[in-house]
């Protein structure tokens, strides 16, 4: 019994080896996601623009917010300048009595502040680019 | 059952590399394939993984001489399929000194220069390779038919790219080395040794030639395939074109 189950293993890798490296046949485009992790002792309000749409999430304290992108034309990935464009779009801010205080775009309003880490997954056939940036509670002073 | 684990993980691994974009193969070494002066070798040959198949053509003019040409195509570069018959190749042009011994040893030396290219047609970029080798063998027959041979192929290496799109900014440019797993590919020459182990069973004007070929020393780098298995089919032309002339004799009295 045991053998003929080594044997079924044995036969399923072979076949993984063998079948689980189909090409892929097409170029993914390039997933950017951008991370922001609030690092200040209050909640933060983030604002950003998808698909020409304006929205706007809570990122609690010690919490990370996230959001994608893709290219929407026959392109793989999104140029520095459109990243640069998207990002200048994003207001970071908290409110104190009823005022919202804005974090400065010098901050993130390019693509080159933020920590950048690019990911394959080529089994998968996705590819990411992982964009983070911490948000401290020092950046409301400048 | 140790043993059976460790080629489970083995094959995982082999399942799991073998899905990134790579750009370069250790392919078939040339390793025996002239006896003696007029030899016209037509050879075909079929890799046990990435699709690869081959088709050479050599001719010694003199009883140590030989030139040998060899184009090999296979599918590494993962992404894309743009051209029906070809996605990745290296044809390689080898001058080589060779020396039959009547004990049945074989000893030879292949200078060689090689262009490759690497998923033609993709839109994106026009990757070339340039080798250039020299590789010493170390042969023997036995029993007549039975050939092994012992080679080592030392390789200097080096890549061209050329975006297909003019004028990328730096960040474009960090972009293409990340997507299509370039990293320091076109920076660096590199210089590789690939011994390989040849095993050929030889009939009349035939020989059918089993050869594992692999990379010492490249360090790990991402990019290149470190294995290969290859069968090949070889006709020695010469001989059946003589064979067909006289016919009166049999062929293994010919020579």
């Amino acid at each position: 019994m045991k053998t003929k189950k080594t044997n079924y293993l044995v036969v399923l890798c072979v076949v993984i080896s063998f079948a689980g490296c189909s090409n892929s046949e097409y170029y993914p485009k390039v997933n950017e996601v951008f991370s922001v992790r609030n690092n200040t002792d209050t909640t933060l309000i983030f604002k950003y623009q998808v698909s020409g749409l304006n929205k706007q999430d809570t990122i609690l304290k010690n919490y990370y917010f996230h959001a994608n992108y893709w290219p929407t034309d026959d392109k793989l990935w999104l140029s520095e300048q459109e990243l640069n464009n998207l990002l200048s779009k994003i207001a970071i801010f908290k409110v104190e009595n009823n005022t919202p205080i804005y974090i400065h775009p010098k901050y993130y309003n390019k693509i080159s502040l933020w920590n950048n880490y690019f990911e394959n997954d080529y089994q998968a056939g996705w590819v990411c680019n992982q964009n983070s940036i911490e948000i401290t509670a020092e950046m409301f002073d400048n | 059952m140790k043993s059976v684990y460790r080629f489970v993980l083995m094959s995982l691994t082999v399942g799991f590399v073998g899905c990134i974009p790579h750009y370069y193969l250790p392919t078939k070494q040339n390793t025996m394939v002239f006896e003696k002066k007029g030899d016209i070798i037509l050879s075909g040959n079929l890799g046990l993984f990435h699709r690869q198949t081959g088709l050479e053509l050599g001719y010694a003019p003199t009883d140590n001489i030989g030139v040998y040409s060899s184009f090999n195509k296979f599918d590494i570069s993962y992404y894309g399929k743009q051209h029906p018959f070809l996605k990745d190749f290296i044809w390689d042009n080898e001058l080589i000194f060779f020396k039959k011994y009547n004990s049945g040893l074989y000893t030879g030396i292949n200078l060689g220069l090689g262009l490759g290219k690497f998923n033609v047609g993709n839109p994106y970029f026009n990757l070339y390779l340039y080798r250039q080798f020299v590789q010493p063998t170390l042969g023997i027959t036995v029993f007549n038919h039975l050939q092994f041979g012992l080679s080592a192929r030392i390789v200097r290496l080096n890549y061209n790219a050329t975006s297909a799109t003019r004028g990328l900014s730096e960040y474009d440019q960090k972009m293409v080395n990340q997507y299509f797993n370039f990293k320091d590919l076109t920076t660096n020459d590199f210089f590789l040794i690939e011994p390989a182990f040849t095993m050929a069973f030889k009939i009349e004007c035939f020989r059918l030639q089993f050869q594992y070929a692999g990379i010492t020393n490249s360090n790990y780098r991402p990019y290149f395939l470190n294995e290969n298995i290859s069968t090949s089919l070889s006709i020695n032309l010469n001989k059946l074109f003589l064979y067909k002339k006289s016919k009166t004799k049999p062929l293994s009295n010919t020579f």
